[in-house]
């Protein structure tokens, strides 16, 4: 039995939520150059060289990248036979509020959702998705999501027979009529099956998925770049200012789902791609 | 590109064109969400807000806390369809100018006309950048919003682009649609 000190962990969490905030992954900086080359609108590559800006300078000086920065979600996933010594739900909380008092982040999280909406001033509590794996290896990962992006995400309940074609005109209609709204280009996590409330958690830990890595799964691999295509027809372009470059990659997790049902969920994501995941 | 003082004058934001390249400098007040919720609320009882809306700008944004040795460390626009709910509380109040981010719908676009009140985009995301472009900040009302506060904010060439101009031209559904390439 491997035992995990959750200190060590709380620690961890905290460098990795002070970390996403300012330094834009490489797969992500690459991702963007690379489409860059095939946006057709002045504008769009306008502003695509000043997210790429923006990267340069929030490293550089230690600022967020963006002013919303976002609600953390903490991936926790562990190891078979490796366990926990102690209150790891705690360490993770009190790490996210040492992130936020360290790195100006904004305090972006409220309770009592439909009632007064106060804020909890250091954007706890973190979600927090802890689960086991059936290999050796425990991995810890951060992602922080803003509120413009979210707000695009939807999960639908599809009819089994709708297959790929349903999944993907719902993608398409989401990102139709949201996507603009949500800092284009985009980056598309995409749950397919589980159930209700699996298909979401599928679809945001689709987007911890290295960008510059092939999907392992060949027909999910050709879906996602399909799907990349079809979307960047839209036109949104990026900072919604027009252009052939509305999305610069699409993550695809499926999983089993009851025979009667095809949950689906999109998870939108703006380029600001806020994420790390390290083995522990 | 263009060059506008805020608070702006009237004859000159006539004079902007949808699609214009701006750059802002002068103050603006920062009003999203829950600040434009409360001023709803108060006018329901017949009531103003403590701050004179007349003739500014208002910009939907929550910056983060000072850093870095700036005023605030990042800032940047939020989402402005959002607020279209809460638009013709500010047209009534006489706000002049708005800047947000992304489309409007057609109800908004029409007010916007029917008003003369130009509708600015900034580009979302960039705001550590954008940071650099703020000298000074200063809460005016509501404290208790946190990031959501009431604030004046002092620009200084701040980068935005004309997306529906006094005479309602919408620029990003033009580009929208000048872009958009039908499935083969």
């Amino acid at each position: 039995m491997r035992v995990l000190s959750t200190r060590r962990l709380g620690r961890l969490v905290e460098s990795l939520c002070e970390e996403v905030s300012t330094e834009l992954p490489a797969d992500v900086v690459e991702a963007l150059s690379r489409y860059r080359r095939s946006e057709e609108s002045p504008t769009g590559r306008n502003v695509i060289d000043m997210i790429l800006e923006n990267a340069g300078e929030a490293r550089r000086l230690g600022v967020p990248l963006c002013q919303d920065t976002g609600v953390f979600t903490v991936y926790l996933t562990l190891g078979a036979g490796t366990a926990l010594d102690g209150d790891f739900a705690g360490e993770a909380s009190a790490a996210l509020a040492r992130a936020t008092e360290r790195g100006s982040l904004r305090p972006s999280v409220v309770r009592d959702p439909t009632g007064g909406r106060e804020n909890t001033c250091d954007n706890t509590p973190p979600l927090l998705e802890v689960s086991v794996s059936r290999g050796d290896e425990t991995t810890l990962g951060v992602l922080a999501k803003g509120g413009g992006c979210e707000m695009a995400s939807r999960v639908a309940m599809l009819p089994p027979g709708a297959g790929w074609p349903g999944v993907l005109d719902f993608i398409l209609e989401v990102v139709e009529r949201r996507g603009a709204g949500a800092c284009p280009p985009l980056v598309l996590g995409v749950g397919i099956g589980g159930s209700f409330d699996a298909a979401p958690k599928l679809a945001k830990r689709a987007l911890l998925a290295p960008l510059d890595e092939p999907n392992p799964d060949p027909e999910a691999s050709r879906r996602e770049e399909e799907l990349v295509g079809a979307v960047n027809r839209l036109g949104i372009g990026p900072g919604a200012l027009g252009g052939t470059v509305t999305c610069i990659g699409a993550r695809i997790l499926e999983a089993p789902c009851h025979m009667a049902t095809l949950p689906v969920a999109l998870g939108v994501n703006c380029h600001s791609l806020r994420r790390k995941v390290i083995t522990i | 590109m263009k060059k506008l003082r805020l608070p702006p004058e009237p004859e000159v934001l006539q004079g902007l064109s949808a699609g214009d390249e701006v750059l802002l400098t002068g103050d603006a007040l920062t009003l999203r969400d829950a600040a434009l919720a409360r001023m709803e609320a108060l006018a329901a009882q017949g009531a103003g807000p403590p701050f004179e809306l007349a003739g500014e700008l208002v910009f939907y944004a929550a910056p983060t806390p000072a850093g870095a040795g700036r005023p605030c460390a990042a800032i940047g626009p939020t989402t402005s369809a959002r607020m279209d709910r809460f638009l013709p509380l500010l047209l009534a109040s006489g706000v002049v100018a708005v800047l947000g981010k992304g489309p409007r719908g057609e109800e908004a676009r029409a007010k916007h006309q029917e008003h003369g009140v130009v509708y600015f985009t900034a580009v979302g995301g960039i705001a550590a950048l954008l940071g650099s472009r703020v000298d000074g900040i200063e809460t005016v009302a509501w404290e208790d919003l946190g990031p959501e506060a009431v604030r004046r904010v002092s620009l200084s060439d701040f980068p935005v682009v004309v997306a529906i101009d006094s005479a309602g031209r919408d620029y990003l559904a033009g580009q929208r649609a000048l872009y958009r390439r039908d499935k083969q």
